[in-house]
């Protein structure tokens, strides 16, 4: 490899093909004249621009043609090809390697004569960029086959999108990442869109597997249903608010039956549509508050039987106390409004627990987030609820539905295949890394596949295959055909 | 082929009555094999002691409708002012130039490896071949030799014994008549012919140090082709000859009037640019030569006006 030309914070190299390069792969360029080496990641690798190849590209089809033959004493032909098959390396400076060490110095410019440049591990340099592994989650294998291993404290505190098009493999890396935090005593709640997490605690033949016992699935309306006690005033009025948009004047008149039946020791559902037939109000608030009783109502969310509810505090509790788990809030079988209203009462209780220190701190991973989190929520999830304790990892296939705002503030981003332009245009807005690396390496990685960005890896994008799961899988697309088709590619979950 | 091509000289036409001698021309398909040889040189470098150069030839021949090539080379030579005699005796070349000094005459040398290439290749070929027709690149003629020995002469003669027929195409022609060009002649006639250039019409002074060897026609094979040149060999009869320009109508492919048996082998002989990195890139690696870029003088004194010859 030569060192060709710099531009920027970009540089480009010229390979010959017998050089093992990949997309994503780091290099040194080690100047043994200033003791340094610049470090670069490649992220594109073109055709270099060997003069007359367009003729030799001509004349081509004819020489490969089996009728022809070279008499090629010397064997020059073979130089020649080798020329001409000749790449150009397009590579982003990283920092500068000086006696073993990781600078973030750019500045300087590496000889082109005196610079020798080899390929540096990936392995190597998440060695020396220092990612400790004191809480190791292996992800799966770099391009070089070498483990990536991540650990779980950069997962703390932070705030992780996971996002790539259908089937690329992201609830698969959730579900890996979940794991992995519930093995170190992590408690996590996972708002289950599609009902892909309810198996986590079976491998991939059904038998129960070593989180069987820490995985708890809550079917709302069925496992997971709650009194009004329970709730409480403050968690019932946001999700009036915010989730059936129940207006101020119809609020209030609520809140004052609430607190009506609440001193005489008959708060149920049923008293409440009692109190608001008698009621003294005018229609309009009257209609309204029963529009949004009776939806509470068909939630079948809410029930007067204690027996029948669940103590959610007690449980988010239980589960810090038995050393972690997973909660898997299964909203897949839910009409959209009963969704709001599940998820508004799960992030109030959170944060009321939080806030008066009943719980530690909780990793939330939500799929599709924008089909159940009301506008608020995202700037609240970003910048308040970081600071109480709720560490949020966003799924989604559709990368416009998460602010840029958010992505900015990401400390992680998982990047899984994309391939439309307006899909790259949004994710390389993540202010981990620059535009052109985000677009040339997502643009090309297979399924599976995914690039990581941010303080999991030192901010050194590493292109990562996911490692199998032997986990039951629950996410697969229900096909119509399927019966007939023989689905000889299984997803990596039930590779084992 | 370079070499071969300068060898045409500036020959003149006498008299203006050759019009009277076109003939239009009827393909005669009869699948006689079309077989063409080309040959290219160039520099590759210089060296503190000379020039460094490679020759590549090239056969191709049309067989049952499909061309088949074969290239011979590249082989590349180190030419300098101590080994030049050497190389040229060895060509059997050595009386038959001037010896200059200087990158001039290394260039000439070079020509010479490449028309010695091209040379023996043609000898292989019209020895192998047989009923075929032969086409090589540039003129029929050739420089007096003291030796006696033309290596020309002797493949025509090769060739006929095998009965074939050589016919040798030129892509640009100084043969003038009323001064015009010969070619311009024939430009105007719908459809393929032929115009027969006597030997009458050539003046004596243009063929000063050449010998013709052949038979001068001009041939646009294709109405909206281009007309050449062609030299065929003249120890044949006229019969023969204008039956030989039929019969590689009838059995190759044109392209703009230029027999394509002959554009490939002129396709596959030349270097390329990517040819000469790669060349380069093999002599750096086998005699551990390191290449640098020469300061081109030219360009750092006159800057963008620095365009134009190498010479002093």
């Amino acid at each position: 490899m030569r060192l060709y030309k710099k531009t920027g914070n970009t540089v480009h190299i010229i390979s010959f093909p017998d050089e093992d390069v990949e997309k994503g792969c780091y290099l040194a360029i080690e100047d043994k004249r200033a003791n340094k080496s610049m470090l670069v990641q490649v992220i594109d690798i073109q055709f270099a621009n060997v003069p007359g190849i367009m003729e030799e590209l001509l004349r081509e089809p004819l020489v490969n043609d089996p009728m022809g033959e070279d008499i090629d004493p010397l064997d020059i032909t073979s130089h020649i090809l080798y020329v001409q098959d000749a790449r150009l390396l397009i590579c982003k400076i990283h920092g500068t390697i000086k006696d073993g060490k990781l600078m973030s110095d750019r500045s300087w410019l590496p000889s082109r004569t005196h610079s020798a440049i080899h390929r540096l591990p990936i392995e190597k340099l998440m060695e020396i960029a220092g990612v400790a592994e004191s809480y190791p989650i292996t992800l799966g294998e770099t391009i070089e086959m070498s483990p990536l291993t991540i650990d779980a404290t950069s997962l703390d505190g932070k705030l992780n999108i996971i996002t790539g098009r259908k089937g690329a493999g992201k609830s698969h890396l959730s579900k890996l990442l979940v794991l992995g935090l519930v093995k170190y005593g992590a408690t996590v709640i996972i708002l289950d869109l599609n009902g892909e997490y309810k198996k986590l605690g079976l491998n991939s033949g059904g038998e129960r597997n070593e989180f069987y016992e820490r995985v708890h699935i809550l079917v709302p309306g069925e496992n997971f249903k709650v009194t009004l006690a329970q709730t409480g005033l403050p968690v019932m009025m946001k999700m009036l608010v915010h989730a059936l948009n129940l207006p101020g004047t119809s609020a209030r008149e609520f809140r004052h039956i609430w607190l009506f039946l609440e001193e005489r020791g008959m708060l149920s559902l049923r008293e409440i549509g009692e109190a608001i037939r008698r009621w003294q109000c005018n229609q309009p608030v009257k209609d309204a508050l029963y529009s949004r009783y009776y939806t509470l109502l068909h939630s079948s969310f809410f029930t007067d039987n204690p027996q029948e509810a669940i103590d959610f505090e007690t449980l988010l509790q239980s589960v810090e106390w038995e050393n972690g788990g997973a909660l898997v809030v299964d909203l897949s079988s839910l009409s959209s409004v009963d969704r709001l209203i599940v998820v508004e009462y799960i992030l109030a209780k959170i944060q009321e627990l939080l806030y008066q220190w009943k719980i530690r701190a909780v990793f939330l991973f939500a799929e599709e987030a924008h089909l159940y989190l009301r506008e608020t929520y995202w700037d609240d999830i970003v910048t308040r609820m970081r600071h109480f304790g709720i560490f949020t990892t966003f799924i989604t296939n559709q990368p416009n539905t998460i602010k840029e705002n958010i992505y900015r503030q990401a400390d992680n981003i998982f990047l899984f295949n994309f391939v439309n332009e307006h899909d790259l245009e949004v994710i390389s807005r993540a202010a981990k890394v620059d535009a052109e690396t985000t677009i040339s390496i997502v643009r090309d990685l297979p399924p599976h596949y995914c690039l990581v960005l941010g303080d999991a890896v030192r901010n050194f994008p590493v292109v990562v295959k996911v490692r199998p799961l032997n986990v039951k899988t629950m996410g697969e697309t229900r096909f119509f055909f399927a019966r007939d088709r023989k689905i000889e590619t299984a997803a990596p979950s039930c590779q084992q | 082929m370079e070499g071969v091509e300068e060898q045409e000289g500036a020959i003149e036409v006498c008299n203006g009555d050759s019009f009277s001698l076109i003939s239009p021309l009827e393909p005669i398909p009869d699948d006689s094999p079309v077989v063409a040889v080309d040959a290219s040189s160039i520099k590759v470098g210089e060296t503190e002691s000379g020039i460094i150069c490679a020759v590549r030839g090239a056969v191709v021949w049309d067989e049952r409708k499909c061309y088949r090539y074969l290239r011979i080379g590249p082989f590349p030579f180190h030419i300098t002012e101590e080994n030049r005699k050497k190389v040229l005796s060895v060509l059997g070349q050595s009386q038959s130039i001037i010896f200059n000094s200087g990158i001039q005459f290394l260039v000439e040398v070079q020509s010479r490896l490449c028309s010695a290439l091209e040379r023996w290749i043609q000898t292989a070929i019209s020895g192998s071949v047989s009923n075929g027709i032969i086409l090589l690149d540039g003129a029929l003629s050739s420089r007096f030799s003291n030796s006696g020995f033309n290596s020309l002469e002797q493949i025509l003669r090769k060739a006929r014994d095998n009965s074939n027929v050589v016919l040798s195409f030129s892509k640009t022609s100084t043969v003038r008549v009323l001064g015009r060009k010969i070619t311009d002649l024939i430009t105007g006639q719908s459809g393929p012919c032929l115009l027969e250039i006597n030997d009458g019409m050539l003046s004596a002074s243009s063929r000063n140090n050449m010998r013709l060897l052949g038979k001068v026609y001009v041939v646009k094979l294709n109405e909206r082709g281009y007309a050449f040149r062609v030299d065929v060999d003249g120890a044949l009869p006229r019969e023969i000859q204008v039956m030989a320009v039929q019969r590689l109508l009838g059995n190759d492919l044109t392209f703009q009037g230029y027999p394509e048996t002959l554009r490939l082998a002129h396709i596959f002989s030349t270097f390329t640019a990517s040819d000469v990195i790669g060349i380069q890139r093999f002599i750096a690696e086998e005699y551990g030569l390191k290449v640098v870029s020469w300061p081109d003088i030219r360009k750092a004194l006159f800057g963008p006006f620095g365009t134009g010859g190498t010479g002093d």
